[in-house]
């Protein structure tokens, strides 16, 4: 029986998302929303929606319980996790399976396989899949252990990197440049994994130079077969966090990525691997080798460069392999139809002048750029409140051209095109980043924004100096605003010169600026 | 209509003139107007479009502009795709503000949420002897924490700070004495 109605276990751009090809496809959606969530566009975006729970996302669409009843109360026959929250919850998707709704994503198997990261480590070693030299099993709590520990990072060569097995994002994970360092360092790591994770467990890796995060995107199906859909490179990250992301990636060449993307295949057919999943490699920039890290069993937040690389939709993909159809294409339908290249910026309601101090709240006026090659995955609108209770990813901006130079143009051009007023998100700082020489040379690493940040913050004021042709012109404009609004003003206008209440006043703002000429 | 403008950093008399829908503007190299020193004279044209957004005509150029006005005169001025923030006062607050005297560290110091959020921790209690860049309070949003710090050394004078407790932009954390 295939899919006829898929609930989307997850909100903002990714549940848009997922809806827009469910649409496509005459697949009816359900939508499920927190209390902070109920004017969400993904709420819109569905046919149907549920209510899952207060605000905090583990009361809400954490909940597998509240996520499933919202499914049967719909007759969903089919959940899409997307990224994040729930996907990559085996013991989700085997609640799912026991309640007989189908999950667009692995089995629970392949994901116990690959969740853990010393778990993955192992059989990926057996798969014969190359990975960081290492200790292959977190290091234990007795001093016979640690003291081992010492000698074989003595043995790997310092840098080494000390790691969270539970492990993401960056947390519990520490850079060990010499041997007097370790004990400190590890201390500190087992500290934030145990706060991240409720997990202390570490294990220690070699230190990879000049390190890039290149991943391979694989598909696999029920059939037995997987392919490689081309690598993105995500080495632009701010704290372990991706900001930029591009296919193909400068460092990789046919022969590099037929052995990345061949390593990949045999990874996920070791595992008996289904759906989308991510093969995450460090690139050593100076070598070019490259070692297995961790799989992502989802759909990643930057699979649109590669939708627009491939000229695929991965979702549809995902439903119809859901669905037990066969991969729609062969390795070969891939390398045949490969082109261009794709660049994905990431908008993040946040502050990077105040340290990244996140920026939630209205949205004033939202305006995405449009033009030939542009490609916008919002999950909010005009008027919109980003809460403060999720992540600060608000839309991400991807891009396609013939070549690298062309699409980083295209992006740039893109961001000057987004314009998002009431809260402050990054926007200038990722043009700033497209700016950057060794970004465009396509020689950088992950260091590349720790490395840059003071190049990427604005410039501080400097006193004397003479008006540039735009601060002219933005003077011009505020003291013509303000003429405007202090005539209304003595003429006893609505609103008068209050401040505050600003979300009310909207509409008398408008109003007075009614006496500029207006156009039609 | 004259204003006082302070536009990186430094302040300038803005003279503006409308003439239907032109308008004539005059931007002063200081705060007043100087005998001999010629002032930067525009010429724009300008057309509301909707909500703040007003397209400007000048020698022949065109900006796209939009206008974001905060609190006590500070406006954020969008042309093209740069933000120039600036403030525009007129001379009544332009007095108000001079009597408010300059910024300093000297008399009582209020903390305020930097973000809407949730106060995860309370460092201190109320008074209690602080250094300068001490913790205070913790808020958290959007997954993130961000410990408040004290500007100056002194007593936590008044507490506003509720462990738990949602806050809203500029809400009153703490102030120090």
């Amino acid at each position: 029986m295939p899919i006829r109605k898929v609930l989307i276990a997850n909100r903002g751009e990714i549940a848009v998302r997922v809806a827009r090809t469910c649409r496509e496809m005459g697949i009816a959606t359900v939508a499920i929303y927190s209390d902070a969530d109920r004017a969400a566009l993904h709420v819109r975006a569905c046919d149907e929606a549920v209510r899952v729970g207060p605000a905090p996302s583990r009361e809400s669409y954490l909940v597998i319980d509240a996520v499933l009843a919202a499914a049967k109360e719909t007759g969903a026959d089919a959940i899409h996790p997307g990224y994040g929250f729930l996907s990559e919850n085996a013991a989700f998707a085997r609640a799912c399976k026991a309640a007989d709704i189908t999950f667009i994503g692995p089995p629970p198997e392949a994901m116990d396989e690959m969740g853990e990261k010393t778990r993955a480590r192992r059989t990926m070693i057996a798969a014969g899949v190359p990975v960081v030299p290492g200790l292959k099993e977190p290091i234990a709590e007795t001093p016979e252990a640690i003291a081992e520990a010492k000698r074989l990072a003595l043995g790997f060569g310092y840098p080494i990197m000390l790691k969270a097995a539970a492990g993401g994002g960056g947390k519990g994970m520490r850079l060990v440049s010499k041997p007097e360092e370790f004990d400190a360092a590890l201390a500190t790591a087992q500290r934030e994994a145990v706060n991240a994770f409720g997990d202390g467990r570490v294990y220690l890796e070699k230190a990879v130079s000049r390190p890039r995060h290149v991943e391979i995107q694989v598909f696999g199906d029920t059939h037995g077969h997987a392919i490689y859909l081309g690598e993105r490179e995500c080495s632009v990250q701010r704290r372990h966090q991706k900001v930029i992301e591009e296919t193909p990636s400068a460092i990789v060449d046919a022969k590099m990525r037929a052995a990345m993307g061949a390593v990949a295949v045999k990874g996920a057919l070791a595992v008996g691997y289904v759906g989308a999943g991510t093969f995450e490699f460090l690139v050593d920039g100076n070598t070019r080798d490259f070692y297995f890290l961790e799989m992502n069993t989802r759909l990643q937040v930057e699979h649109p460069v590669t939708e627009l690389c491939c000229g695929v939709d991965l979702v549809r993909w995902q439903i119809e392999i859901a669905n037990g159809k066969p991969l729609p294409w062969t390795q070969e339908d891939v390398l045949r139809n490969v082109r261009g290249h794709a660049v994905e910026a990431r908008l993040y309601a946040e502050n990077p002048a105040k340290n990244f101090l996140p920026s939630p709240g209205l949205i004033e006026e939202l305006k995405l750029a449009d033009g030939p090659g542009v490609r916008n995955d919002c999950g909010f609108e005009s008027g919109a409140e980003v809460p403060r209770f999720y992540d600060p990813m608000i839309a991400k901006l991807a891009v396609w051209a013939e070549t690298r130079e062309a699409a980083i143009a295209r992006l740039s051009r893109a961001l000057s095109e987004t314009m998002v007023k009431g809260i402050t998100t990054n926007v200038s700082y990722l043009k700033g980043i497209l700016a950057l020489e060794e970004f465009r040379a396509g020689d950088y690493d992950t260091g590349l924004l720790a490395r840059a940040a003071d190049r990427l913050l604005p410039p501080p004021p400097a006193p004397d100096a003479r008006l540039t042709g735009e601060q002219a012109i933005a003077l011009a404009a505020a003291a013509i605003w303000q003429l405007e609004q202090d005539q209304r003003t003595a003429l006893g206008g609505p609103g008068g010169a209050k401040s505050g209440n600003e979300a009310q006043s909207r509409w008398a703002q408008a109003a007075r600026m009614q006496p500029l000429r207006r156009t039609t | 209509m004259r204003y006082h403008a302070i536009i990186q950093g430094q302040e300038r008399l803005v003279e503006v003139t409308a003439r239907g829908s032109r308008f004539a503007i005059a931007i002063h190299d200081g705060p007043e107007a100087v005998e001999g020193q010629e002032p930067q004279r525009l010429d724009v044209d300008a057309v509301h479009l909707h909500g703040t957004a007003v397209s400007i005509l000048a020698q022949g150029k065109s900006y796209a502009c939009d206008i974001e006005a905060g609190a006590e005169g500070k406006l954020a001025v969008l042309v093209n795709d740069r933000v120039h923030p600036l403030e525009m006062l007129d001379e009544r607050k332009l007095r108000m503000r001079k009597a408010g005297g300059k910024f300093s560290l000297d008399g009582p110091q209020r903390i305020d949420a930097p973000m809407p959020g949730k106060v995860v921790r309370v460092l201190v209690k109320k008074g209690d002897t602080v250094a300068e860049g001490q913790g205070l309070v913790i808020v958290e949003a959007m997954k993130m924490e961000n410990e408040l710090k004290s500007p100056k050394a002194g007593v936590v004078s008044e507490l506003f700070a509720v462990e738990g407790a949602a806050v809203e932009n500029g809400a009153k954390l703490v102030v120090v004495t």
